[in-house]
Order: C-alpha cells, then sequence, then structure tokens
C-alpha cells in the first residue's frame, strides 16, 4: 500500500511539474538477493520443471521483490536473479530449497548476499536524507 | 494469494554487480571519499534504477559490492549511465559483471508477467 502512495503521490507530483526529485523513504524488510547460474548439464530442467517452477512462484508472490532470468549475449537463459524477502540466510536459503527449479539441480551455483535497497522506483526513492539544497 | 498477471516492463533491464576490489581498507575509503558524488548521482538519475545498493556476505557488516537494476534502451546506455558514478570511475570496483535481466515476477511489479506456462515455454527452451 505504501509503495501505491508513493507512486501515485510521484504522479500526482509529475503531473503538476514538480521536479523529479526523489523522496526519501524509510527502510522496511529484509532482502536477500540470490544470485543463481545454471548447471550447463542440466539446462534441461529449465523446460522441464517450468511448470512447477512458474507455479511455485506465482503461490508465494509476496515472497519476491523482483525475480527474472538473466540472459546471456545470445538471449539465452543461463543464470536467474531472486530478489526475496526472509529474515535471516537461513530462512533465505529452506525457501529458495523449494522452488522446483533449485530442488531439480538446474543451478550450479547459488550466491546469497544481503541487499539493501538504497535507491530506485521499486522503493519510491531514497533511504538517506537529502540536503535541502541538492 | 492470487498473483496478478501485469504487463511486461517495456523499457529493457540490466543488472549490473559491481564487486569492490580486494583491498577491503581500500576500498572501504573509496566508498567513504567519494559518497557524496556517488549519492547526488543516483539521487539525480533514480528514475533509472528499478533497485540499486550496497551487497554484503549474510551476516557480515562489511559492504562487499553493489548492485544495480538499471533501466537502459540497450547496455551500452546502462553502462553510460554507470560511467557517470564516481564509485565506477574511482577504481572501487574491481570486477563488474552486466546481464540482460527479465523483471518477470515480484511485490515490484505488482504480480506477474507471463499469462501461462506454454507462453514462454519457447524461452525456457532457449528460443
Amino acid at each position: 500500500m505504501r509503495m501505491i502512495l508513493t507512486a501515485l503521490a510521484l504522479i500526482a507530483a509529475s503531473a503538476a511539474g514538480a521536479p523529479a526529485q526523489p523522496e526519501t523513504v524509510e527502510r522496511s524488510r529484509t532482502v536477500f538477493a540470490v544470485l543463481c547460474e545454471d548447471d550447463p548439464a542440466m539446462t534441461q530442467i529449465r523446460e522441464t520443471a517450468l511448470d512447477a517452477h512458474l507455479a511455485h512462484v506465482a503461490a508465494h508472490v509476496e515472497r519476491y521483490a523482483i525475480a527474472g532470468p538473466l540472459l546471456d549475449e545470445t538471449g539465452a537463459m543461463t543464470r536467474s536473479l531472486f530478489l526475496i524477502y526472509a529474515e535471516n540466510e537461513a530462512e533465505a536459503r529452506a525457501f529458495m530449497a523449494r522452488d522446483p527449479y533449485v530442488a531439480g539441480g538446474l543451478y550450479a551455483q547459488m550466491e546469497y548476499r544481503r541487499f539493501v535497497p538504497a535507491a530506485g522506483q521499486w522503493i519510491g526513492g531514497v533511504i538517506w536524507d537529502q540536503p535541502r539544497d541538492r | 494469494m492470487t498473483c496478478p498477471t501485469v504487463a511486461r516492463p517495456k523499457t529493457p533491464c540490466f543488472l549490473i554487480l559491481a564487486h569492490d576490489i580486494e583491498d577491503g581498507e581500500r576500498a572501504a575509503r573509496l566508498r567513504a571519499e567519494h559518497l557524496d558524488g556517488h549519492l547526488e548521482h543516483v539521487e539525480a538519475h533514480w528514475r533509472r534504477y528499478v533497485t540499486a545498493g550496497p551487497i554484503r556476505k549474510p551476516g557480515a557488516p562489511r559492504i562487499i559490492g553493489s548492485s544495480f537494476l538499471v533501466l537502459a534502451s540497450d547496455e551500452a546506455g546502462a553502462r553510460a549511465l554507470m560511467e557517470g558514478d564516481p564509485y565506477f570511475t574511482c577504481g572501487l570496483y574491481g570486477r563488474v559483471e552486466i546481464y540482460a535481466q527479465t523483471l518477470a515476477i515480484g511485490d515490484y511489479l505488482g504480480g506477474k508477467t507471463w499469462e501461462s506456462a506454454e507462453a514462454v515455454r519457447h524461452l525456457a527452451a532457449g528460443g
């Protein structure tokens, strides 16, 4: 709801001709970035487990800030990025383990990082206070 | 919870993973020295970012890099935005990865972008 209100406020500000200054917004939930690299020997999982993967992700949409495949220079899916909400790394790993792509062995490598969403359209501004004269 | 289907974003998105140099002390110094310029750059262009921020190993306090999801018409546009960021020009990052990112689902989008598995099966198959 906060994001919707922020977006509406931004649209209203834009319509009024206000400068596109970011708002300062509050930090909220803990986010983990999970960068996954396909195992070249397991790429068929992307197709064979597609229905189950999409069903899983859609059923838990509230756990994802953003998720989707990464494309190589030929346009092929070779990695995936998940920005997920989790209290800690163990919870993040447990949640990811339930994804049919993970359980099926698609990924040779999964890197977990704490990510602080500090700026951008998703949060509707920036998280740091801004000098009035900037 | 029913997941709504939403329109695909019109502007391409790029994931830029920037890894700090191995020398942690020097990286921390560069982050501090160029913080003002970096924040000013990000503020000035904040609508170009889906999201951006520092990354850490889970449970560790030290920043080890930055992640940027950037909206740009092409890779050159994404790189040009990055080259205006003092963090990219001061030698902070030892390695930078860039990928074409499909924004497929999440609360940023307000749902999922596929109508059905059939509609995206050819993409998953490498088509």
